[in-house]
């Protein structure tokens, strides 16, 4: 039979449930932190995607302006010149 | 020496191949000193893998806990299956609360040598600052003695304690540093798990946790030695095949070792510098010609 000193059933029973419950607050902690950094990702997203609309619009300004500069007078007068000076090879 | 008192837990999964002569060879090292017991992380009930047909209706966990009735050794069913890491972990605890000094994770998948114990004590007595001591072993993952001998030669109690003798007259209590211990024989004082903690449940039903573990001890101050003065057979992934846990050719599981790596980036270049300055090697060498000397077969080339 196992010596006197042996480690009892009940002992390690015990042990198991200690360990059982400090799996579990390692798996609660772990949880958490995930779910934290899952919020954080989240606020980083919704920054990027903010930051996505903000630049699209301005895009869409700098397009806007680019084509109302092609449209003045001002841009087809120098088109034309423009084409003149090569055409006559200055 | 140091008088300590020791708990072997031997972790048993169904492995009926094995068990028998694990236990057999554990049973030659109880004493006062030293206790043993097996951990059964709750086998299924009715017949594992591999059983014989006059066996099939016996319970393999009965027959593991009347084994170690036989033998003087304690018996322990989880009531649900822990995996290996937790299983590891209540080993190392129940020897916390148990008040041992030094505590053996052993595979049931080993045969231990007449002179475990003795050296282990020697090593842990040279520096009280090691958390882990690896025995020698055919199986020890990259730090493997290569013997030319077939597994049927190396599992036989006569030879592993007579190669075992052989490398302790050769090397004493003399230990190599290793980047890290092996999970299948490995004896931790229980001073360092007060320090270290147990093995992390996130590798899940295993492998890689006691890499992690020594990781740890090892960015604590602590060293994992192997003992070259000891040697274990270890036929190798009983237990995590019988699980299930990988197939027949895998060795590893990849998400764990991605863990590591995150965890510890420089320990891949740990191991490469271990083999890289030939020490091992060396002791290798020089271990296997002392063992043929004292007359122990150990082959020359690979294992057969």
């Amino acid at each position: 039979m196992p010596t006197s000193s042996m480690p009892t059933v009940e002992m390690i029973h015990r042990c198991s449930l200690v360990a059982a419950l400090h799996d579990t607050d390692v798996a609660v902690a772990r949880s958490h932190e995930l779910a934290m950094q899952v919020v954080i990702l989240r606020i980083e997203l919704a920054d990027h995607r903010a930051e996505r609309v903000a630049l699209r619009a301005e895009l869409d300004a700098s397009r806007q302006l680019h084509a109302e500069i092609r449209a003045s007078r001002a841009y087809r007068l120098a088109s034309k010149v423009w084409s003149l000076r090569r055409a006559v090879g200055g | 020496m140091a008088d300590r008192r020791h708990l072997l837990g031997i972790l048993v999964y169904n492995g009926r191949s094995v068990v028998r002569r694990c236990l057999d060879s554990a049973a030659a090292l109880v004493s006062d000193r030293v206790d043993v017991m097996v951990f059964d992380d709750c086998s299924p009930i009715g017949s594992p893998i591999g059983c014989h047909s006059r066996d099939q209706d016996r319970s393999w966990s009965d027959e593991v806990a009347a084994m170690c009735a036989d033998r003087a050794l304690g018996y322990y069913r989880s009531p649900r299956n822990l995996g290996i890491p937790r299983n590891m972990s209540l080993v190392m605890l129940t020897a916390l609360a148990g008040g041992y000094d030094c505590v053996g994770l052993i595979n049931s998948d080993v045969v231990l040598p007449a002179n475990l114990v003795d050296v282990v004590g020697r090593v842990l007595d040279a520096d009280p600052s090691i958390a882990s001591v690896t025995p020698w072993s055919n199986n020890v993952s990259l730090f493997s003695m290569s013997l030319g001998c077939s597994h049927t030669t190396m599992a036989a109690q006569p030879f592993v304690s007579a190669l075992s003798a052989a490398l302790w007259s050769t090397n004493g209590a003399a230990a190599i540093d290793l980047p890290t211990g092996v999970g299948f024989c490995m004896m931790i004082p229980t001073n360092a798990i007060r320090e270290i903690g147990v093995m992390d449940p996130i590798f899940g039903r295993g492998y890689c946790e006691e890499v992690d573990w020594c990781q740890r001890a090892r960015l604590g101050g602590r060293r994992n030695v192997l003992a070259t003065g000891a040697f274990v057979y270890h036929e190798g992934a009983v237990t995590t095949t019988e699980a299930g846990l990988i197939q027949p050719g895998d060795t590893t599981i990849r998400e764990h070792e991605m863990i590591i790596t995150d965890r510890y980036p420089d320990y891949r270049q740990a191991v490469d510098m271990f083999f890289a300055s030939g020490d091992f090697a060396t002791m290798e060498q020089r271990s296997r010609a002392a063992a043929s000397s004292a007359g122990v077969p150990v082959g020359l080339g690979a294992q057969a």
